[in-house]
């Protein structure tokens, strides 16, 4: 069992050994009262909901840099489709560290497959269109990012694609965060803690392109504002906006009040905040009320946590 | 590439040396693992405790070695959070003067904190980074807070910090084993934005990679909770720092994504023989290439962690048994002072 105790990147062959631990695990939690036997059961599906975030991402991703897909990843659930999208025109570090936060979002999903193991799901229907139907025209209406009515094109413009990618991002990393303290797992507690991160670098680098693009071209603030005040909402997530804000000080000669900005979605208690998966599922299925399927996900996130909690 | 430091007491060299020394590190992060994997159990003893001793796999020189037996650390969530304050307490005051401009207020620093000499106040000539740069000082003045909130009366003081940047100062020592700059030059960090953006890098990733290291060894999952909140904050603040680096590095002429890769390289050398640490751009040190490496990620995507003896030896600058040196002259305080390697 040492090789789940190798520190740093978990290799293919240690993260088998980690499932062959987790098997152990299950074993032993067997005999434990069955309050702590369903504990590990939690683990498994948090990581499978994680997984629909990941799939439904990487794909969004893909497209965005390259113009097409990636083979859909297979596993329990139903295996669907992808309503595409198409790649966007952007310069080249844009595109350099677009085509990065792809491969990593894509990448991540390995080691949490190789952890589940056999009941890890394969990716369901997604929907990443553009498009008066499509789920980020029904998004940035929500949030005011265009009137009612106006469609929204993710693929249209660099600015929209990263609207449309921070909405994603800032889902994925808060859910996450949500998600964390549910794990009982130790293995799994050490991949999700890189997997935030990793999450949170995506979600800083986005905010930063906002917030510098938003120097000379100010609704990019004002919009992501608005995005960050629907996630607010429909999820009960603490988190900033993007535009900077004041803040005073005793500084070397007094009192001082200076701008700082607001690239960390952190709010003064020094965290960034969390939700529960059914919160998170409102803003996918983009719905107020309670359902199992919509928006991102037409026919549903696949795995055990598929139910949103409605607003 | 870079000058590693070789532990002239080791026998069979920089690579046994280096790979016992993870080995050590190893077994600490055991005693974390597994004494709760098997608490469901009620018996929450590690598995190591029948056999302290595990037989290194893979060693090369069985002989004449000094025999590492793995250090069986209890670590409690106190323990833990005492050590992550105190590298918070590093960067906070690193940011506070020179971004504010003053150092910690009392209050935050903890009675006695001795006086920092070095850094000064950074004119930035380039407005939205010097935005994002203030929002990093407030930023960890935030999780200062927190930190010390959770530990109530059990916070420690700061200790001493090392961010001088003269002849002795941790920046030129490190700017000249990263071959940054030749003795007698020296690398005054507070000068200009890129070397300030490079100093931050290098203390940026220390951090994020001891909070993943640390997590999974916490106890209780309120903590878990709160410190994975924390964590993500100093992610993005990394990855702020990180994407500034490479944007401002794509520059005709600019060595900042070659010195990245180079002070990577110097970290990576305190710490094991694995690679657990990359520059801000793909290509080597040599000939550094203009892709992202924003990410600081495996190649699995995820965030390199270290547990905290291995942060102690990158902290500490040394990949020898310490209890101090570097950025903390005096050692940090508290249960977890020394470095992996025992």
């Amino acid at each position: 069992m040492n090789n789940i105790l190798q520190w740093g990147r978990l290799s293919r062959r240690e993260a088998i050994g980690s499932t062959l631990a987790l098997g152990a695990a299950t074993v032993t939690a067997l005999s434990c009262p069955a309050g702590v036997a369903a504990q590990t059961l939690v683990d498994i599906d948090v990581l499978n909901f994680a997984l629909n975030l990941s799939y439904l991402q990487g794909q969004f991703l893909s497209y965005i840099v390259t113009g097409a897909g990636v083979s859909a990843q297979t596993g329990t659930g139903a295996i669907g489709t992808v309503n595409a999208g198409r790649k966007v025109a952007l310069d080249a570090p844009t595109t350099s560290m677009l085509t990065e936060i792809g491969s990593d979002t894509r990448a991540a999903a390995n080691p949490m497959r190789v952890i589940i193991g056999a009941l890890a799901i394969g990716q369901p229907q997604l929907d990443i269109s553009g498009g008066a139907n499509g789920p980020f025209t029904a998004v940035m209406q929500l949030a005011g990012v265009v009137p009612t009515g106006s469609e929204f094109d993710p693929y249209g413009s660099e600015e929209n694609m990263l609207y449309s990618v921070f909405y994603l991002k800032a889902t994925a990393l808060s859910t996450y965060c949500g998600l964390l303290p549910l794990l009982t797992n130790r293995v799994v507690i050490q991949l999700f803690s890189g997997l935030i991160e990793t999450e949170a670098h995506h979600v800083a680098v986005v905010r930063g392109l906002l917030y510098a693009r938003g120097a000379s071209k100010p609704q990019m603030r004002a919009n992501a504002d608005k995005i960050v005040a629907f996630r607010r909402a429909w999820s009960g997530t603490i988190e900033q906006g993007v535009s900077p804000a004041t803040r005073t000080y005793m500084g070397p000669a007094g009192p001082a009040t200076v701008l700082a900005s607001n690239v960390t979605p952190t709010s003064r208690n020094g965290q960034v905040g969390g939700c529960t998966p059914a919160q998170a599922l409102n803003l996918l299925y983009v719905s107020r009320t309670p359902v199992a399927q919509g928006g991102f996900f037409p026919l549903g996130v696949n795995g055990n946590l598929r139910t949103s909690a409605g607003v | 590439m870079v000058m590693h430091e070789v532990d002239p007491a080791a026998p069979d060299g920089e690579a046994g040396a280096r790979r016992r020394w993870l080995q050590a590190g190893a077994g600490l992060f055991a005693a974390g693992l597994f004494g709760s994997l098997s608490a469901c159990g009620g018996d929450d003893r590690s598995p190591l405790a029948d056999s302290p001793t595990p037989t290194p796999t893979g060693s090369p020189s069985p002989s004449p070695v000094a025999t590492v037996t793995p250090t069986i650390q209890a670590l409690t969530d106190n323990d833990l959070l005492i050590f992550i304050l105190q590298l918070t307490y590093l960067q906070a005051e690193f940011y506070s003067m020179a971004i504010l401009g003053v150092p910690l207020p009392p209050d935050l620093a903890g009675a006695g904190a001795p006086a920092i000499a070095g850094p000064r106040q950074i004119t930035f000539k380039t407005a939205a980074l010097g935005e994002m740069f203030r929002e990093l000082a407030f930023g960890k003045l935030d999780q200062l807070t927190c930190l010390r909130e959770m530990l109530g009366s059990a916070a420690v003081s700061r200790p001493a910090v090392d961010l001088d940047v003269t002849e002795n100062g941790v920046f030129t020592r490190i700017a000249r084993s990263a071959a940054i700059v030749k003795s007698p030059e020296t690398f005054d960090v507070y000068a200009s934005e890129e070397a300030f953006l490079l100093a931050s890098f290098f203390l940026e990733d220390i951090i994020t990679a001891a909070y993943k290291g640390a997590l999974p060894l916490f106890q209780k999952s309120a903590t878990i909770a709160i410190c994975g909140g924390l964590l993500a904050t100093s992610a993005c603040h990394t990855a702020m720092v990180r994407s500034q680096l490479y944007l401002s590095g794509l520059a005709s002429g600019s060595t900042l994504r070659q010195r990245s890769i180079r002070l990577s390289d110097l970290r990576d050398s305190y710490d094991s023989a694995t690679d657990l640490d990359q520059g801000v751009s793909g290509g080597s040190a040599t000939t550094p290439n203009n892709s992202a490496n924003v990410t600081n990620a495996d190649g699995e995507g995820l965030i390199y962690g270290r547990p905290p003896q291995l942060t102690l030896n990158v902290v500490y600058l040394t990949n020898l048994p310490a209890t101090s040196g570097g950025f903390f002259p005096d050692g940090l305080t508290g249960t977890i002072r020394q470095t992996a390697r025992t």
